[in-house]
């Protein structure tokens, strides 16, 4: 079991691109958008060579070494530019990898996809691709050919889901995802902004995958170990007992393990299995008429 | 509703509307409408303020407009503004920019150039709208004479003069013909990338939209609407939404207007500092189309 | 004997006494004007000019005589010129008491019923009454229709003028009589005074009737435009049929809808050139109707394109053309984006929607004392001309019922009827007697 620091650790060697992670994917919704990660990408990896793919970004970033745009080019087009832009024959020896980024893969056809992600793919580079989760699905020309979506969390080395933090409480899952389908989104609650929540699924060499969910702040550069809810709840209880009286009101951990690991009496009879709520056992004391004919039989 | 007070429209952190010009920077917004709320007031309070830097929704300068009996002379204007328009023509915008501050827009008028792609769309440049072989090229020679007309029409232009473009309904191409959204956001891009700031001005019909659809063709207008739309609120740096009342038809109140941050306004905020200021506004517009903005 | 024009200003200085005849300026005919009474320049000179609005001025201004046309009015909302749709409540819900020229409406209707089309006729009609006005035939024809998608039994199937009620046709006819008998009357001469009396009471009869005809052919306010609209009978029929100088048909074949938006235009131009004031009405019944429409017009790619050229065509010629269209909303659901698209094109946006089995159930049997107050279904509103485009918000939902009458389409106000309770007569009297006797 990792531990929380384990994690931060884990997820900061990510975005440094420390991690022999060759396809990392960042899926992202109209509530809250991929770009203030990618920014945390650049700031924490100090990549010297980025290679960034455009198919709808118009202002070039700063950290930019080349900047390619991709909306009238093909697949293959776009797979050469990055092969004579970053040769990869080029001598590995450099701590850190170049990183290229696509700003959008929703614009290559499915069909395209696999074709397209392992012809960028080369042992010097990392490639971190945004994919928006909300863009309308289109039915494959192939009938089961695997959806974008499933094949790129399928073929990543890591998924960086990003979510809002939603700051304000009135708006919760549903009323969010309803305010997205009617492309109506919430104002002044923290959408699309800088701090969010970020859930990643990071995939062992064994191919198992662990999730942890965080907080980023990308202004500050920080991130935390997401708090969930019911945690939350619980340590608002202790705090509210623990300045009640001068008694020991709480319950530490291992008191409350034995205290649900205490078997409650007549549990059994709470637990109403099929027929009746009454077992009866037969025992060697009982004795049974066998000639009655309105004996209870069993 | 009691006394509201009348509120001037504000959109960014600095308290403006339309942002400096940033030659680093070129912004992309949305404007959406929905049937029952034109954006006709609202799009013409844009141009005057690029026009002019004044804004006759707010409650002083329309005093000061209404004491100028003459019509605005745009030789000093503070920015080119360029109008393309999907769905109405010259006479159209001149009569309602009239009450704008008196802004006389005619075809020989300094910083203000319209060209109009509704009156002979069909007839000159689209003819083939059924056939997806020449749609791609009859697009593609549009937006290549409307580029060029632009690029000529600000050829003496200063550079530190803002160049504002404003193009309306061109998401009708997308309905009317087998064009595909990643092909007509490729002309989005290369508009935005000549201008300095761009404004896309598109109607939003909740029923004829579906975000979770499987589409299983990809000539199905829905899907190829929604594809747009949504394709459009990821890139833009600020979306402006006019929609009715959630309870309908009301007498002193039209609707509402929404400021809403797109989903690149990070990287407004991180390249040029300025934050777009989320809020609500609820407007009311007169049979003569003047329109006065209040809060909730 | 002195005639004076009736907006002359008695003892104005400078003005000397009429000997002349009678002058007309009015309407702008030329006047004759003699040497010696030069009353036409005094007229115009004292008239001021710079307040009128532009189509006052051109009834006054008789030297450059503006033709005016008969079935144009300014808008009471936008004062931009407006022609009647022929019903005259439809009018009054588009708010500037007609269309107005160069802009469009579009009628939806629900159900399988089909009011849009007597609304249609009517509006077809009503622009062949508008040439049909000047008797003479001297002046050229100052309207002329389009109808796409129809053939020339359309045409004859135009509602004729409603010629007033049962009692005042049947006066019209004793009126005819007694004038055949009152001439056979003074030819036997018995009292010449019966003779005057009876004519002096035919004249009243007359004026009374006529007073009748105009109150009952609608605007009843509109001395100014008393050509604006008509009342149509739509059990009779508009005799003479229209000729192909008044209406033309448009057929929709061929591989590309847009190629009709061109023959349309084709037609336009042709009635413009010979004469620029003319007023165009085109008329598209059942847009995309199976039965009349290929199928492939259906397609958003062909109908969408022709709508936008139909757009074009009323930018391009604002003062001239009004086009009106129907759509079946049972075949091309509201909802749906090309029926939203077709709203958006279009300037107007009326929907009709007939009441279901139970309301009209519910309808009848509150009015079944008075079935002239039977409504047959919903009016609602959700564009209107020119207003809708500059951001007002005009939808209006439940507000408005229809009445399809014999003699006209009426719109009014709609509130759900009550159904009054303890009416005593009818089958529930007898029933509560049934029950209560066992």
């Amino acid at each position: 079991m990792s531990t929380p620091q384990n994690s931060i650790v884990l997820l900061n060697r990510l975005l440094a691109l420390k991690e022999s992670a060759p396809f990392l994917l960042v899926l992202d919704t109209l509530a809250q958008s991929a770009y203030s990660l990618v920014q945390e990408f650049v700031h924490k990896s100090q990549t010297k060579e980025v290679v960034f793919l455009s198919f709808e970004t118009v202002n070039r970033p700063i950290y930019a070494t080349q900047f390619v745009q991709c909306d009238s080019l093909s697949s293959q087009a776009i797979i050469e530019r990055v092969h004579a832009l970053l040769p990869p024959s080029a001598p590995s020896a450099a701590s850190t990898k170049s990183l290229v980024i696509i700003d959008s893969l929703n614009y290559i056809a499915s069909e395209e996809l696999s074709g397209f992600i392992s012809g960028l793919m080369t042992p010097t580079i990392v490639l971190v691709g945004v994919f928006h989760s909300n863009v309308p699905r289109l039915e494959s020309p192939i009938t089961n050919y695997p959806q974008p979506a499933e094949f790129l969390t399928y073929i990543a080395s890591a998924i960086f889901e990003v979510q809002p933090l939603v700051t304000d409480s009135s708006i919760d899952g549903e009323t969010l995802e309803y305010a997205v389908e009617n492309l109506r989104l919430p104002i002044k609650a923290g959408l699309n902004g800088a701090v969010f929540k970020l859930v990643l699924v990071s995939r062992r060499k064994s191919g198992r995958s662990l999730t942890y969910k965080f907080v980023v702040n990308t202004a500050t550069h920080e991130v935390e170990i997401l708090q969930e809810q019911d945690e939350v709840a619980a340590n608002d209880d202790e705090a509210l007992l623990k300045d009640l009286t001068t008694f020991n009101l709480t319950t530490n951990k291992k008191q409350q393990l034995a205290k649900d690991q205490v078997e409650l009496p007549f549990l059994e009879a709470q637990n109403f299995g099929p027929g009746g709520a009454i077992v009866y056992e037969f025992e060697k004391d009982d004795d049974y008429d066998e000639e009655d004919p309105y004996e209870d039989p069993f | 509703m009691s006394a509201s007070q009348r509120q001037d429209l504000a959109i960014y952190s600095n308290g403006c509307i339309i942002p400096p010009l940033n030659p680093a920077f070129k912004s992309l917004n949305l404007v959406t409408y929905q049937q029952g709320t034109h954006h006709t007031w609202l799009t013409q309070a844009l141009l005057e303020n690029a026009l002019l830097d004044t804004c006759s929704l707010n409650s002083d300068s329309s005093q000061t407009a209404r004491s100028l009996n003459n019509s605005r002379n745009l030789e000093d204007a503070k920015a080119h503004v360029v109008v393309v328009s999907f769905m109405n023509d010259l006479a159209h915008w001149s009569k309602n920019l009239k009450k704008c501050n008196n802004l006389d827009v005619t075809p020989s008028s300094p910083n203000f150039t319209f060209l109009d792609c509704f009156t002979n769309l069909f007839s000159k440049f689209i003819t083939a709208p059924t056939s997806a072989q020449s749609i791609e090229a009859q697009v593609q020679e549009l937006f290549a004479d409307v580029t060029q007309k632009i690029v000529t029409a600000v050829r003496a232009k200063p550079a530190h003069q803002r160049l504002i473009v404003v193009v309306e309904n061109l998401e009708f191409l997308i309905a009317a013909t087998c064009l595909r959204a990643n092909q007509l956001l490729c002309q989005v891009s290369a508009l935005q990338n000549i201008a300095s700031h761009l404004y896309v001005v598109t109607q939003l019909a909740p029923e004829a939209i579906d975000v979770s659809t499987v589409a299983s063709s990809a000539h199905n207008p829905v899907y190829k609407a929604t594809d747009f739309l949504v394709k459009m609120i990821y890139r833009a740096h600020l979306v402006l939404q006019v929609q009715p009342l959630a309870t309908g038809r009301a007498d002193d109140v039209t609707g509402v207007l929404r400021i809403v941050r797109g989903g690149l306004s990070e990287e407004m905020r991180l390249v040029t500092g300025l934050n777009v200021v989320e809020k609500e506004y609820l407007y009311l517009v007169n049979k003569d189309g003047n329109a006065k903005l209040f809060f909730r | 004997m002195s005639f004076r024009k009736r907006s002359d200003v008695i003892g104005a200085p400078g003005q000397p006494i009429p000997t002349g005849g009678i002058q007309r300026g009015i309407r702008g005919l030329p006047q004759p004007i003699s040497a010696q009474s030069p009353r036409g320049e005094p007229m115009t000179r004292g008239v001021p000019v710079s307040r009128v609005p532009p189509f006052q001025r051109s009834q006054m201004f008789t030297p450059t005589p503006e033709v005016v046309h008969p079935g144009v009015r300014p808008s009471t909302v936008t004062s931009q010129p407006t022609v009647s749709t022929g019903t005259n409540d439809l009018d009054k819900i588009l708010l500037h008491q007609g269309l107005p020229l160069g802009t469009s409406l579009l009628l939806e209707e629900s159900g399988t019923t089909d009011f849009a089309s007597v609304l249609l006729r009517v509006y077809a009609a009503q622009g062949i009454m508008h040439n049909r006005l000047d008797a003479t035939k001297a002046a050229p024809p100052n309207t002329h229709v389009i109808v796409v998608g129809q053939q020339s039994d359309w045409g004859k199937q135009l509602p004729g003028l409603y010629k007033g009620s049962r009692k005042d046709i049947k006066k019209a006819k004793v009126l005819e009589h007694e004038s055949k008998l009152s001439v056979s009357n003074l030819t036997d001469a018995p009292a010449p005074g019966t003779g005057s009396a009876a004519a002096a009471r035919d004249l009243k009869i007359a004026w009374r009737y006529g007073l009748n005809d105009k109150k009952s052919s609608g605007s009843s306010e509109n001395t100014t435009y008393p050509d604006y609209n008509n009342q149509f009978d739509i059990t009779s029929r508009l005799i003479p049929t229209p000729s192909s100088n008044e209406i033309s048909y448009i057929p929709v074949t061929g591989t590309l809808f847009l190629g009709v938006a061109e023959q349309i235009e084709g037609v336009i131009r042709q009635n413009l050139s010979r004469v620029p004031t003319k007023i165009i009405r085109v008329v598209v019944p059942n847009l995309l109707s199976p039965t009349l429409y290929p199928p492939h017009f259906s397609s958003s790619m062909e109908i969408l394109p022709f709508v936008h050229q139909l757009r074009a065509l009323l930018r391009k010629y604002p003062g001239n053309l009004s086009v009106v269209s129907s759509l079946a909303l049972d075949l091309y659901p509201k909802h749906s984006s090309t029926t939203v698209l077709l709203e958006n094109l279009h300037d107007a946006v009326i929907h009709l929607l007939p009441f279901n089995q139970e309301i009209a159930a519910l309808i009848e049997r509150t009015y079944k004392n008075d079935p002239t107050k039977i409504q047959h279904g919903l009016v609602n509103i959700y564009k209107l001309p020119v207003l809708s485009e500059r951001g007002v918000m005009d939808i209006r939902l439940n507000e408005f019922a229809f009445k399809n009458g014999k003699k006209k389409f009426e719109i009014e106000a709609w509130g759900i009827p009550v159904e009054d309770e303890g009416e005593p007569e009818g089958e529930h009297g007898h029933q509560t007697t049934k029950n209560i006797d066992f």
